[in-house]
């Protein structure tokens, strides 16, 4: 079958269309209507692999990873061969001498307001 | 002089024969060239009037000391530079001849001396002993006589000295015709100035463009001063006021400054030691007025009192008078002396200056709302140094003051200014009438977030302003107990009404918050300055990959880290980082099946790890590229 490009809109439309009594399918909805089917189950591993909100939540959680040193962090999560004798274990954790002045960061200092337009070129 | 005001020593109507000499006195910075001095010489020098430009601020600053010196023209509030020279400028009639102004108004001088013993002595010395001295050498070293004109252009403290110069050249050299001008004299001042003080013979209100060459045919055709537009002078014992002009409107007719003058006594003085030629910015002139203040005037803004009509002058016009400029004085730095960029510059002139390769350097004033990849194309050009007029990280003072930008778009602002080498001049400023303490509480949350971008370089209230909304306009309601700042009454004599000239103006706001509400944003922007003028100053930046974001983390010493995002987390952040956006945009452009409130919910995620500026529904990629400039 010819590859066709669609958009979600075009989905929700056609959805429109069929869901009435009388469906008029032109030739593009029917092609649409093939393409959307052949590449159901693709969409669907797709959408499967989209995560929810508590994962994403679960994911910044641990996404952090203290310390100055990037290039630690970098081996750690490519991995490397097994080397003999094992490396030096990393050095202890950076111990400020002259540390933050600011206190950790607390509650969000912006909470959402209502709908604003969008800021743009004045 | 004072009465008719027509001279008549010199009875010549050739215009060679009515040799001109335009003075710019203290306090101005030393260095800098005078723009208004040396427009006025190339626009009467044009008519075939002989002119000389005395840039007597040289003189001054040599005097006392250059450094010194620009502490005091540097100095803002209290006006004391023009509190030097009031015992020369108005002899007996001058108040405050026992300096009590030091002590009453200590508070806001102390930046200018180590204690208020010193700065007391330091200053009385200048008063009595340097300013006197300096005007009598000005007036016995300089070939006044030759002279049949003297203008004076006066802005910000400028005004005491001047009168002080013209007071002595009117005494020894009677036929000296005297003409005032610059923001200084317009609107009611300049007027209120001619009444009071006999060493005015005429005062140009507004853009001197055609009315001061205006002014030096009529004077050379024989004195007929009534038909030159946009003057103040006595006649008859009162007043009278000419109508003015349009503003000029093609500023492309405008001849290129000439700024020689400045540089032979710069040199001559030694002034220019310690800095040479190259460290000048040149001042340019590329726009007049204001293109935003013309359709929603700031509130607190007092700059353009008759003239926020904008125009600019053309690509082609300004890149002329670059390279007319740099050749002249062997200077490719300019310091716009425009109030907002001119935005076609981003799209014709710009591009251009980027594309022949230039080495010029610039600042400009402009508007908070510039793009990315309008930033990048100013970086480009050569413009190093902005002053965006920011003012605050609050959306709702923002709105207050009319400013037309949101927090999000300063922030973003700052980000991409720092990304592309662009130094950001800014100030936080607070008093606005209708503000709330949870205004400041929220600025005071966010900073610590943002100390890897460049600080205010102050914080305070604002000052109101002669010509603002707020002085005069729809915003006059807003405060009450307008009186002339505090400093004046020590400086002009009694008979010369301080609402007609002052400048500056105490006030109370209506609502106005206590002085403590500021307290913590104070704090918060005094830890952000120190940060981030330490040895390794924070720094936050991100590298990414389709679907992979790295965030190293080094704002603040001890909790540094790296984060790592991947997948959708690394799409929405990295969404966020071009330009403000919402939830329901990135929704749409990730094609994502999350709602916009979960999308929403993740960036508060983002936000509490200081990673995100949200305001409103709007949020922003707080990180900037580790990978320099692209």
């Amino acid at each position: 079958m010819t590859e066709i490009e669609f958009r979600r809109s075009e989905i929700e439309s056609l959805a429109e269309k069929l869901s009435q009594d009388n469906p008029q399918l032109d030739d593009r909805d029917r092609r649409l209507f093939l393409a959307i089917f052949s590449a159901a189950s693709q969409a669907e591993s797709l959408a499967a692999s989209e995560p929810t909100l508590l994962e994403l939540k679960s994911q910044l959680t641990n996404a952090f990873i203290p310390g100055e040193d990037n290039e630690f962090i970098i081996v750690c999560r490519i991995g490397v061969p097994p080397t003999w004798p094992p490396p030096p274990p990393p050095p202890p954790p950076h111990e400020p001498t002259d540390p933050s002045p600011f206190p950790p960061p607390t509650a969000p200092p912006y909470p959402p307001e209502g709908s604003t337009p969008d800021p743009g070129q004045e | 002089m004072h009465g008719d005001n027509v001279p008549e020593k010199n009875v010549s109507t050739q215009p060679g024969a009515w040799p001109v000499i335009l003075v710019s006195m203290p306090f101005v910075d030393a260095y800098r060239p005078s723009i208004q001095l040396g427009l006025l010489k190339s626009l009467a020098a044009a008519r075939g009037f002989p002119v000389r430009t005395v840039h007597a601020y040289l003189t001054f600053a040599a005097k006392i000391g250059v450094e010194y010196y620009q502490r005091l023209a540097e100095h803002r509030g209290t006006m004391v530079g023009e509190w030097l020279f009031s015992l020369d400028a108005f002899g007996g009639a001058a108040p405050d001849h026992d300096a009590h102004m030091l002590a009453d108004l200590a508070d806001s001088l102390s930046s200018l001396g180590t204690s208020q013993e010193k700065l007391r002595t330091a200053l009385t010395r200048i008063r009595q002993e340097e300013v006197p001295a300096y005007l009598d050498a000005l007036v016995d070293e300089f070939p006044w006589h030759e002279a049949a004109v003297v203008g004076f252009s006066s802005t910000f403290q400028q005004n005491t000295a001047s009168f002080a110069l013209a007071r002595r050249l009117k005494e020894r050299y009677p036929h000296i015709f005297t003409v005032f001008g610059g923001a200084n004299f317009d609107g009611d001042m300049g007027p209120e100035f001619v009444r009071a003080l006999d060493c005015i013979d005429v005062a140009i209100i507004g853009e001197a463009d055609d009315a001061f060459p205006r002014l030096l045919g009529a004077l050379a055709a024989g004195g007929d001063l009534s038909a030159v537009p946009g003057t103040a002078r006595q006649v008859d014992g009162r007043v009278t006021v000419t109508p003015p002009l349009p503003p000029t409107p093609h500023l492309d007719d405008l001849p290129v400054p000439d700024y020689q003058d400045y540089f032979t006594l710069a040199e001559d003085l030694g002034i220019l030691r310690h800095v040479g030629h190259r460290r000048i910015w040149l001042p340019i002139e590329t726009a007049r007025g204001c293109w935003w203040g013309a359709k929603h005037h700031c509130t607190f803004c007092g700059l353009n009192a008759t003239t926020m009509q904008f125009r600019a002058k053309s690509p082609r016009r300004v890149l002329d008078e670059l390279t007319q400029q740099a050749r002249r004085y062997g200077g490719f730095n300019f310091e716009a002396v425009d109030n907002v960029l001119e935005m076609t510059y981003l799209k014709d002139l710009f591009p251009l200056l980027a594309e022949m390769d230039t080495d010029f350097e610039f600042f400009y004033e402009v508007k908070a709302n510039l793009s990315r990849e309008q930033l990048k194309v100013m970086a480009q050009a050569g413009v190093t140094h902005i002053q965006p007029g920011l003012e605050s990280l609050s959306t709702n003072v923002l709105r207050l003051m009319r400013k037309g930008v949101r927090a999000v778009q300063n922030v973003n602002l700052l980000r991409w200014s720092q990304y592309y080498g662009i130094r950001v001049s800014w100030n936080l400023l607070w008093g606005f009438p209708g503000e709330t303490e949870q205004d400041y509480g929220e600025q005071a949350a966010v900073i610590p977030h943002l100390v890897h971008l460049q600080p205010p370089e102050s914080t305070g209230r604002i000052w109101l302003e002669r010509f603002s909304p707020l002085f005069t306009g729809q915003d006059t309601g807003k405060i009450r107990d307008r009186a002339p700042e505090r400093s004046y009454r020590y400086i002009y004599p009694h008979d010369i009404d301080l609402e007609q000239v002052a400048y500056f103006f105490d006030y109370q706001a209506e609502g106005g918050l206590p002085d403590d509400a500021y307290s913590a944003v104070r704090a918060a922007v005094a830890t952000w300055s120190a940060v981030s003028r330490a040895e390794k100053p924070p720094n936050l930046t991100h590298r990414s990959a389709p679907h992979f974001v790295q965030i190293s983390d080094q704002r603040h010493q001890g909790r540094d880290g790296t984060y790592t995002f991947e997948g959708t987390l690394a799409d929405l952040y990295l969404a966020c980082s071009n330009r403000p956006t919402t939830a329901a945009a990135v929704r749409r452009n990730l094609d994502l099946r999350l709602s916009d409130e979960a999308i929403h919910e993740i960036f508060q995620e983002f936000q509490q790890r200081g990673l995100m500026f949200i305001d409103g529904q709007f949020a922003l990629a707080l990180t900037l590229p580790a990978v320099k400039a692209r």
